[in-house]
């Protein structure tokens, strides 16, 4: 058998119109193996010389030719046969590809009902869908619920109101490190109130009342904020002692800033924190009865909280970001973050304080109102020192 | 429990991680990706210590042997398995992403193909850069599986089936009968090594230096694998060896066959060893109905009359070679609990 030479040829389109002449009635296509019949007749091959190119059996041939799929291996294989027949004529693959598999999937169909295959997936995926659209929703209940249970008689505004509280708590005994700075108070202060002379500070946590008095903000050691107001300052005139039951637990703030105690940060919870404030701004009845009491038994009479004296204040001017490392004697970290420019920290606790510095140049640092110089003690970036020290 | 309910808002994925080119098949949808797997690396800082991913895919690939210093375009598989494995894991991660609707919460299963030669250790990295991506379970099928899936074989009845499929890196040869492999046997000689062969060759015969994608771009364009086809030529560039110049030269479809028909020996002599170790009754059913090719390799002119020539076997060339892999995966995947027992374990 000889190979028609040259190159690959177009399809035949008069072998084409031909057999679509004699095109299958009940399929309404072109019979691949007709095709490829009439274009073999044509070279003048014989079933054997294809067979022997292909590697096939003359049967196969015959059977592709005839379109007896019965006698033929599965879909893949005959369209692979196809391809290769074509080739083997020089038929336009592409176009016998069209028309073989137009074809072959007529056969198939009419040999094999579609499944479906398609259409179930839609439905599973739908269902798949729905299916978790529920499982979230159930989730969501089961979370509900299990919330709930643990505290069953809580409604929201009580469990906000406990958490609230929590909260206020954890943040007042962390404030107990706290300094509270006094400054003297403003000379119309007293006279429009009518306070008795006294120098109070009460610790409070952020609250809209105390704003007015608002002066300093200072960072705690947590890093939580403690605001510090101001009261008046009290006459330092001599006053008889009170009985101590004069001096309830409600006057309590104001006995010890009467005292000269003040500046110590109060514990307790936000409702005595609120009741001192009221003493402190007003004072109670048994303070007014008991005119100016002598604030020295009043500290006699309560326990009295660990004072911090205001001259181991150390301050920190930064005029470029930096962080700051201060520990005091007893070893308690005062702080340790980095610092924004512009930023004054107060800090107050047990001197000698050990002191660590990075970009010790944008740093001043101030101790008991003086300036501390610590450039013999720079090293690079860093500097480390120790402040107060006897 | 929360894979479970992770599966709810994954779409599982069939993944060809191929040397030459990545597809992913995606449930329910077909295939969505098919790009080179190649990955470009920019390095940075001092020595070249910092590394990122500059580009991935068909991007990528546009770069190889056209990086400054600081890049590096990078095919992290070479001979079908991992050559390196963080860079193949980025790759993977990207082109996960790259087709997952759903970022959030998404934690897929996936199908990936190994070469059946492939040692256990080149499956775990596989395994274990696909659960590094993100996958919520990893199953491994081996190609010639997927390729005997892909092209509607008949893999669970009790008839011999024999695919072969040449890749970028690998060639697979595959017997299969009632849902196994009988034989199978994998060789690293493929679509890379014709790369190689055109680059010697013309090297050697022509003293000009030519690029992969040269080398490329001729396999494809006028390579054959039989000594009879039809004569081609094709006007190439390249660097002159001895001169240090740019120079163009006219290369024949016989010369490129002359380069590459030592690699084709290999692969036909894999193929017969296949058919010598077959049992009889398997090797009936592969005489009457003959191999199927599948990869690109199957794409390489006249392949299929260069393999009737040598084996005596008729040769079908499987519907559209070059997804065949991932379609076989895919398959596998929608039907998961009929096909449970095709996927091969590393352990």
């Amino acid at each position: 058998m000889t190979r028609p030479a040259g190159r690959r040829l177009p399809v035949d389109h008069q072998i084409m119109n031909s057999v679509l002449s004699n095109r299958n009635p009940a399929l309404g296509i072109p019979s691949p193996g007709q095709l490829l019949s009439a274009k073999r007749e044509e070279y003048g091959w014989s079933r054997r010389d294809v067979a022997r190119e292909l590697h096939l059996s003359e049967r196969q041939i015959e059977a592709i030719e005839q379109d007896d799929y019965a006698q033929l291996p599965e879909k893949t294989y005959v369209m692979g046969y196809w391809r290769s027949y074509a080739q083997l004529l020089e038929m336009s693959i592409e176009e016998s590809i069209q028309v073989h598999r137009a074809n072959l999937d007529g056969h198939i169909n009419s040999l094999s009902a579609p499944s479906g295959h398609t259409e179930v997936h839609g439905k599973v995926e739908r269902s798949r869908k729905r299916g978790a659209l529920l499982f979230g929703l159930l989730l969501v209940i089961f979370l509900v619920a299990v919330w709930y249970w643990q505290d069953p008689d809580a409604g929201v505004s009580e469990w906000i109101g406990t958490s609230m509280k929590k909260f206020s708590q954890s943040t007042t005994q962390e404030a107990q490190d706290a300094v509270i700075e006094t400054e003297p108070a403003p000379a119309e202060e007293p006279a429009a109130t009518g306070e008795p002379a006294s120098n109070g500070a009460i610790l409070a946590l952020p609250e809209p009342n105390f704003s007015e008095n608002q002066e300093v903000v200072e960072i705690n050691t947590r890093g939580y904020e403690v605001l510090v107001f101001e009261l008046p300052l009290p006459a330092p005139a001599p006053a008889p002692a009170i009985p101590e039951t004069a001096a309830g637990a409600d006057t309590e703030a104001s006995a010890v800033a009467a005292a000269g105690i003040g500046n110590t940060a109060q514990s307790g919870t936000p409702e005595q924190a609120e009741d001192q404030a009221a003493s402190a701004e007003t004072p109670s009845e048994e303070t007014a009865a008991g005119g100016s009491a002598p604030a020295a038994s009043q500290s006699e009479a309560i326990p009295e909280p660990a004072p911090v004296a205001v001259d181991n204040r150390i301050v920190f001017h930064v005029s470029k970001e930096s962080w700051i490392d201060v520990r005091d004697s007893t070893g308690e970290r005062l702080i340790y973050r980095t610092v924004n420019r512009g930023e004054d920290i107060q800090l107050t606790g047990i001197p000698p304080y050990s002191v660590f510095i990075g970009s010790a140049e944008g740093v001043r640092v101030q101790y008991r109102g003086e300036e501390v110089p610590f450039e013999a003690h720079e090293s690079g970036l860093f500097a480390r020192f120790e402040v107060g020290a006897q | 429990m929360l894979k479970r309910l992770a599966g709810f808002f994954s779409n599982d994925l069939a993944i060809d991680l191929g040397t030459a080119n990545t597809l992913i098949y995606v449930r329910n949808k077909g295939i969505v990706l098919n790009e080179p797997s190649v990955v470009a690396i920019k390095s940075s800082g001092f020595g070249g210590a910092g590394k990122s991913v500059l580009a991935v895919g068909q991007e990528a690939k546009l770069m190889l042997g056209r990086t400054p210093g600081t890049i590096r375009a990078i095919r992290p598989l070479r001979d079908g398995v991992i050559a390196d494995f963080n860079i193949t894991e980025d790759m993977l991660k990207y082109f996960i992403r790259k087709v997952q609707e759903n970022r959030f919460f998404s934690s897929p299963r996936i199908i990936v193909c190994v070469p059946c030669g492939s040692t256990q250790v080149e499956r775990r990295a596989i395994r274990e850069s696909a659960m590094s991506a993100g996958a919520r379970e990893v199953y491994l099928i081996e190609e010639p599986m997927a390729v005997a899936i892909g092209a509607n074989l008949p893999v669970a009845e009790p008839t011999g089936s024999m695919v072969v499929d040449i890749g970028g890196g690998t060639t697979e040869v595959g017997i299969l009968s009632l849902g196994g492999m009988v034989y199978s046997n994998s060789l690293r000689v493929a679509g890379d090594t014709y790369d190689d062969a055109i680059i010697n060759y013309i090297r050697r015969r022509h003293g000009v230096l030519i690029g992969e994608s040269t080398a490329e771009r001729v396999k494809q364009s006028i390579a054959t694998a039989w000594s009879e086809s039809d004569h081609m030529e094709m006007e190439i560039k390249g660097r002159d060896i001895s001169e240090g110049m740019a120079r163009s030269l006219v290369i024949t479809s016989e010369e490129v066959y002359d380069a590459i028909d030592d690699a084709l020996v290999q692969i036909v002599q894999a193929i017969r060893q296949a058919l010598e170790k077959t049992p009889p009754e398997l090797s009936a059913d592969i005489g009457e109905k003959g191999m199927v090719i599948a990869g690109g390799g199957a794409l390489l002119r006249d392949m299929d009359r260069r393999l009737m020539q040598d084996t005596d076997l008729p040769v079908v060339v499987a519907e559209d070679p070059l997804t065949c892999v991932v379609r076989g995966c895919g398959r596998a995947l929608e039907e998961m609990d009929t096909l449970n027992n095709v996927f091969s374990s590393d352990n």
